[in-house]
C-alpha cells in the first residue's frame, strides 16, 4: 500500500459550463475567490465535488453495474448508494466494522469514493482536487509559466433557442390556425469557459493499493472513453475535457488490468455484499 | 469495452501543456495596457474617416457595427480586419491614406500574436473602447478648436493695422 499522487491537466475541448446559478436569465459559471497581488478576483474553476462524481465514481459504478449484472435489479437506495454515495436515513447509526473491511475488499471503487449506507457512514480514501483555471490570477500554483492569459480571456457565452414546431404546419388544423397560445420559442444563454482552457486538477488516493489505484485508473479512462464531460448541456456538446496526467510510479496498463479481473472475480461476493446491506 | 489509456506526460511535458503552447514565441510581445491604449487609439481616428455619405449622429453606433462586423470577418488579418472596419463607415481612401492616427496603427511592427490580441480586445471590450475612444476624440476636436482659435486670435492682432498718425 502507498499513496498515489495522480496529476492531471485537462483541456477544454467545447465550452465549459459548470455552472453556479444564473443572473438575470443567463447562466453564470461558477467561480472561486482567489487572492492576487491586486486583490481578490474571482475565477472560474471546476468542483472537486463534480471530478469525483463524473470522473470516478459514476464512469466505475456504471461499469461495475453492467458487470455484476445489477441493471434493473437494483433498489433506488441502492443504486443512489452505489451513484450518488447514498444517505443516512436510519436514527440510530452504528459502526460495522465487519461491513467496513468487507466493502473494502469487495469493492476498491467505493474504498476510494465511499458512500453512506442507511446506517453506516462508510468514508472514501480519495482526496479529490478542485480544478484550477490556468490563468493569471492562479499564477501562484504554476511558477515557471510566464505568459498566463487573464481569467476573463477565457469566458465568453452561448445562446440557444428552444423552436416552435407551429411554423411547421402539420399540428391540428385548429391549433396551427385558431390557437394563440403561448409560443413554444424559448432563448437560453450563459455563461462558458472557452476550448482550449486548461484545467489542472488531481487525485490524491491514500494508502491505496494497486488494485484500487487501477479502480481509479480505470475509472479516468471510462470517462474520457464516454467524452470526458464535466458540468452541464452536455446534450449541446458542451463540457468535453481531454485529460492527461503526469507521469507516475505505476504500470497504468497492468494496474487496470489487474483491477478489472479483481473486480470479475469478485462478483458474487460483492453483489451478495450489497444486498446484505439492504436486508 | 475498448478504450485507451490516459496519456501520460513527463514532468517538462506536462508543464507545458499547462502553459498552454509549445513555442513560448507565440505569445503577444506588448503589454495589455500597450494593446489597451492601441485599441483606444485605433477607435478614437475613425471619425476622422467617417463617411461623409452617413448620417454623423450615427457615428458611435456606426463604428460600433463595424468592429463587430470586422471582427466576424478577420480574427487574424489585420489589415483585412481594418479594411473591413474602414469600409464599413464608408471611408473615402484619400481621407484614410492620409489618416496619421490610422497610419500609425497599420504601420505598427506587431507580431501575430500582438495583431491578434489588438483584434480580440476591441472584439471583447467594444463598448468599452467606444466610450475611451469619444472621449480621446472629444478633447482631440477641444484641443483643435482651442489651437484654430488662438491661431485666428494672432491673425487678428497681426492683420491690425493701425491707421496712419497714430504710431
Amino acid at each position: 500500500m502507498k499513496t498515489y499522487r495522480i496529476e492531471c491537466v485537462s483541456t477544454a475541448e467545447s465550452p465549459i459550463t459548470h455552472m453556479s446559478g444564473t443572473a438575470g436569465n443567463e447562466a453564470i459559471v461558477a467561480r472561486e475567490p482567489v487572492q492576487t497581488p491586486r486583490g481578490v478576483a474571482w475565477v472560474p474553476f471546476l468542483s472537486g465535488n463534480a471530478l469525483r462524481h463524473r470522473a470516478v465514481r459514476e464512469p466505475g459504478v456504471l461499469w461495475l453495474i453492467e458487470q455484476y449484472g445489477l441493471r434493473g435489479k437494483l433498489s433506488l437506495a441502492q443504486l443512489n448508494f452505489l451513484l450518488h454515495g447514498g444517505n443516512l436515513t436510519e436514527s440510530t447509526a452504528h459502526e460495522n466494522t465487519r461491513r467496513i473491511a468487507e466493502m473494502h475488499r469487495l469493492w476498491p471503487l467505493l474504498r476510494l469514493c465511499g458512500g453512506t449506507l442507511p446506517n453506516q457512514i462508510l468514508a472514501g480514501s480519495l482526496d479529490v482536487w478542485r480544478g484550477i483555471l490556468v490563468c493569471e490570477e492562479n499564477r501562484q500554483h504554476f511558477p515557471g509559466c510566464d505568459s498566463l492569459l487573464p481569467a476573463a480571456e477565457w469566458l465568453s457565452g452561448y445562446q440557444y433557442t428552444r423552436g416552435d414546431g407551429r411554423k411547421l404546419g402539420i399540428a391540428e388544423t385548429s391549433k396551427v390556425f385558431g390557437d394563440d397560445g403561448p409560443s413554444n420559442l424559448m432563448i437560453f444563454s450563459g455563461q462558458s469557459v472557452i476550448r482550449g482552457a486548461r484545467f489542472y486538477h488531481g487525485f490524491l488516493a491514500k494508502h491505496a493499493t494497486e488494485i484500487e489505484l487501477g479502480a481509479l485508473l480505470w475509472s479516468l479512462q471510462l470517462w474520457q472513453h464516454a467524452g470526458g464531460t464535466i458540468g452541464g448541456q452536455a446534450a449541446r456538446g458542451h463540457g468535453r475535457l481531454r485529460c492527461e496526467l503526469l507521469a507516475g510510479d505505476w504500470d497504468q496498463a497492468a494496474c487496470v488490468e489487474a483491477y478489472r479481473d479483481y473486480a470479475l472475480a469478485q462478483r458474487d461476493e460483492a453483489v451478495a455484499w450489497l444486498r446484505d446491506c439492504w436486508k | 469495452m475498448s478504450t485507451r489509456p490516459l496519456p501520460e506526460l513527463d514532468a517538462e511535458a506536462f508543464r507545458r501543456r499547462l502553459a498552454g503552447f509549445d513555442k513560448p514565441t507565440d505569445a503577444p510581445s506588448l503589454p495589455p495596457e500597450e494593446i489597451r491604449q492601441q485599441a483606444i487609439r485605433f477607435v478614437a481616428a475613425l471619425p476622422l474617416v467617417f463617411g461623409d455619405t452617413l448620417d454623423r449622429t450615427t457615428l458611435w453606433d456606426r463604428i460600433a457595427s463595424a468592429l463587430e462586423t470586422a471582427y466576424a470577418k478577420s480574427v487574424t488579418d489585420r489589415d483585412l480586419f481594418i479594411t473591413a472596419v474602414l469600409e464599413h463607415i464608408k471611408a473615402e481612401p484619400t481621407k484614410a491614406v492620409n489618416c496619421e492616427p490610422l497610419q500609425g496603427i497599420m504601420l505598427a511592427e506587431w507580431t501575430q500574436a500582438d495583431s491578434e490580441a489588438w483584434m480580440r480586445y476591441l472584439a471583447t471590450h467594444r463598448l468599452a473602447v467606444l466610450v475611451h475612444a469619444k472621449s480621446a476624440w472629444e478633447g482631440a476636436k477641444t484641443e483643435r478648436k482651442t489651437r484654430r482659435k488662438a491661431r485666428e486670435s494672432q491673425q487678428t492682432i497681426a492683420s491690425f493695422v493701425p491707421p496712419e498718425g497714430d504710431q
